[in-house]
């Protein structure tokens, strides 16, 4: 579909749509996608969601985590929810999760829900053109004063056949003042398509969401995300984000402090391997007082892989006693792994705190020949400095169980590139 | 014979660096190797232990089998133990579970059943307060934020918990304070065992005053060129090297 096809299909889109959609997707040209860029995004066929898994017979492979009867499972395939498959919160909780219709987007003007008001904002693109399609997906509405008695665990489960082939998927969380929730995502697929995906979450006043995604992308996968936050007043807003692999992922994080003395603690590693590229992207816009941010990326680049990372803090004149800090730090397991690193600073308030770092090399040949001298074989010293380089990122990971499966499932990860290095 | 090294040559990027060096270490024996800076000391303990990147010719035989093809780890595992005269700090890599993958690798080479984790922490416990290294360091990354003094005893700490044939150790005593100096030497002097034979590699006297040598050999200029027992020591504090060399323009 081109663009004037869509807008003429789609005409309630609005002003910040026509901006954006009359252009071409950004190209190398554009400086956030100077290292990444989807050149025959256009000719992507739309998969819907609802198409798909209506009469889908086919089995579903749900990863095993032990995470037992203390969490809430909602199991999300192709952009629907699974009941059968899913251990939704009770009503009485405080905590309601539905699917995400294209009224809602239509009416949220009349209704009072937040929806699309994010995205059409601050949304990117490709953000915008999910939106264009009235891309179904989750809602998640905490009511005031709730604090979630368990973890919330959601299992993306897309299966896109064709290569060129994109899964739009539009999900909304909002936190209710003075509420506070555990979320967490595993996202997986089969196929070889692309998943699209425009989160806009709310995180009202003295709320606290703690928002963790792992992504294990098949090499054959591509996946653009952008997670779009606001943060009222005294919120705390805490992302993880792990990615084992994949084609072609862009992750986006644009979290504005609507309000003052927000936090907001972003995390994430990625593990890029063979033919792989996986691009992390944040947009911390301080426009409040008195808030801080923490911002921790690593990434260790496997043979042929490559790394991106760009980092933007934002200060803006009225953010005064902003604390913001920023670190990406690299690790390259061969001469033909890549990482891109980008930290942008625009700070135009004076009395703020603001530091940033990026480092990037490949393992010390000293320190690896030290724990030979003491038995280890060179892989077995290898793993351990790499596993300790991503161990303490992985410690931000607030659930135990969760912790220990993504440890484990690193130290696959890097035995894999350890492989495929050799 | 536990070490004997045999003609030992080596150079690195065409410098010949050790020239000749012929030294035998029987079992349970403590020798002390000193010399002048710029002699070879440390090229020669580097080597034993298996750092590549030099052209070596000769032998070094531990209990009589050839190990100059081995990888360094072989070595290690084998009972070669070389205390680092600047130990590597390993970011985030936690000193027990470092230790007990290497010990358990020594005891797989031995034969050995490896340790589970409480009689690992058993020995660890154990070994630690000999060397007086605080169960708070033991928690940490290996040397990381450890002082000069740490980094040291800790490399004791390693050797008591490896339990090595052969123990070299390049200049443990530089940076150490006197207490540190003290501590370091009753730990190596409560490692003195029959099985076990020991390589000081020393500028100074003051060590082996601590740690008694049974022998002590003299490197310059990459060879051994004087031996004798530990007399021999407090002649070189007392006259310097430059005896040994008029000695020796006088024999040649």
């Amino acid at each position: 579909m081109t663009n004037t096809e869509m807008m003429t299909k789609f005409p309630h889109l609005g002003q910040a749509s026509d901006k954006h959609l009359t252009h071409e997707p950004p190209d190398f040209r554009h400086e956030d996608w100077k290292y990444t860029h989807f050149p025959q995004f256009q000719q992507y066929k739309i998969q819907l969601p609802s198409a798909l898994s209506q009469d889908d017979r086919t089995p579903l492979s749900v990863p095993k985590i032990p995470l037992g009867d203390d969490t809430w499972i909602v199991v999300v395939k192709n952009g629907v929810i699974q009941p059968n498959l899913s251990q939704l919160p009770d009503p009485s909780s405080g905590i309601s999760i539905r699917s995400l219709t294209e009224a809602d987007v239509q009416h949220s003007e009349e209704s009072g829900l937040p929806f699309g008001a994010l995205a059409m904002k601050h949304g990117h693109y490709f953000s915008q053109w999910a939106m264009a399609q009235h891309a179904a997906g989750l809602f998640i509405d905490v009511k005031k004063d709730v604090v979630a008695q368990k973890p919330l665990l959601i299992q993306t489960i897309n299966e896109i056949t064709e290569a060129k082939q994109v899964l739009p998927c539009h999900h909304v969380v909002r936190l209710a003042p003075h509420s506070s929730l555990t979320l967490s995502e595993i996202l997986e697929g089969d196929g070889a398509g692309m998943s699209l995906s425009v989160y806009e979450i709310h995180v009202g006043i003295g709320a606290n969401l703690k928002h963790n995604q792992l992504q294990l992308w098949a090499n054959s996968q591509e996946c653009i995300q952008q997670v779009l936050v606001a943060q009222e007043r005294e919120s705390q807003y805490a992302h993880f984000a792990y990615c084992s692999g994949g084609k072609k992922v862009r992750n986006q994080l644009t979290v504005s402090q609507e309000g003052q003395m927000a936090h907001t603690e972003l995390t994430g590693l990625v593990l890029p391997g063979r033919n792989e590229h996986l691009d992390n992207q944040t947009l911390m816009r301080h426009i409040s007082p008195n808030c801080s941010s923490r911002q921790r990326y690593r990434s260790l680049v496997g043979h042929e892989g490559t790394s991106v990372f760009n980092g933007k803090v934002y200060v803006d004149p009225a953010a005064q006693k902003t604390d913001a800090y920023q670190h990406h730090a690299s690790l390259l397991m061969h001469e033909s792994a890549v990482s891109n690193a980008k930290p942008e600073l625009e700070i135009y308030a004076d009395d703020v705190k603001c530091s940033h770092g990026a480092t990037t090399g490949m393992l010390d040949a000293g320190e690896v020949h030290y724990m030979r001298s003491r038995g280890l074989s060179e892989i077995q010293a290898r793993l351990m400095l790499q596993e300790a380089f991503v161990r303490d990122l992985l410690e931000s990971l607030p659930v135990e169980s969760l912790r220990s499966w993504c440890l484990n499932h690193c130290v696959e990860r890097l035995h894999d590139l350890n492989r495929l290095t050799d | 014979m536990l070490l004997e090294i045999e003609n030992l040559r080596a150079s690195i990027e065409g410098k010949e660096i050790l020239k000749g060096i012929n030294l035998n270490i029987p079992s349970g024996e403590v020798h002390a190797i000193m010399g002048p800076n710029g002699s070879g000391k440390s090229t020669l303990s580097s080597i034993i232990a298996g750092k590549d990147g030099y052209d070596i010719s000769g032998s070094i035989r531990l209990d009589g089998q050839e190990i100059l093809d081995w990888e360094p780890e072989i070595r290690s595992r084998a009972g070669i133990f070389l205390a680092f005269q600047y130990p590597v700090e390993l970011p985030g890599v936690g000193l027990s579970s470092f230790l007990r993958a290497c010990v358990n690798e020594r005891r797989k080479y031995l034969g050995e059943p490896e340790l589970d984790a409480s009689a690992f922490l058993a020995l660890m416990r154990e070994k630690a307060a000999m060397v007086e290294l605080s169960q708070e360091l033991i928690r940490r990354p290996v040397n990381q934020g450890f002082s000069g003094g740490e980094k040291k005893r800790n490399e004791i700490f390693q050797m008591a918990m490896l339990e090595p044939r052969m123990a070299i150790l390049d200049e443990t005593d530089s940076g150490l304070d006197i207490d540190a100096l003290r501590i370091v030497a009753e730990g190596v002097n409560k490692l003195r065992h029959a099985q076990r034979s020991m390589l000081v590699i020393t500028h100074y006297q003051r060590l082996l005053e601590y740690i008694i040598p049974d022998r002590v050999h003299v490197l310059m200029d990459g060879a051994i060129v004087m031996s004798g027992d530990r007399t021999l020591a407090l002649t070189l504090e007392e006259k310097g090297y430059d005896w040994i060399r008029a000695e020796q323009e006088v024999s040649s």
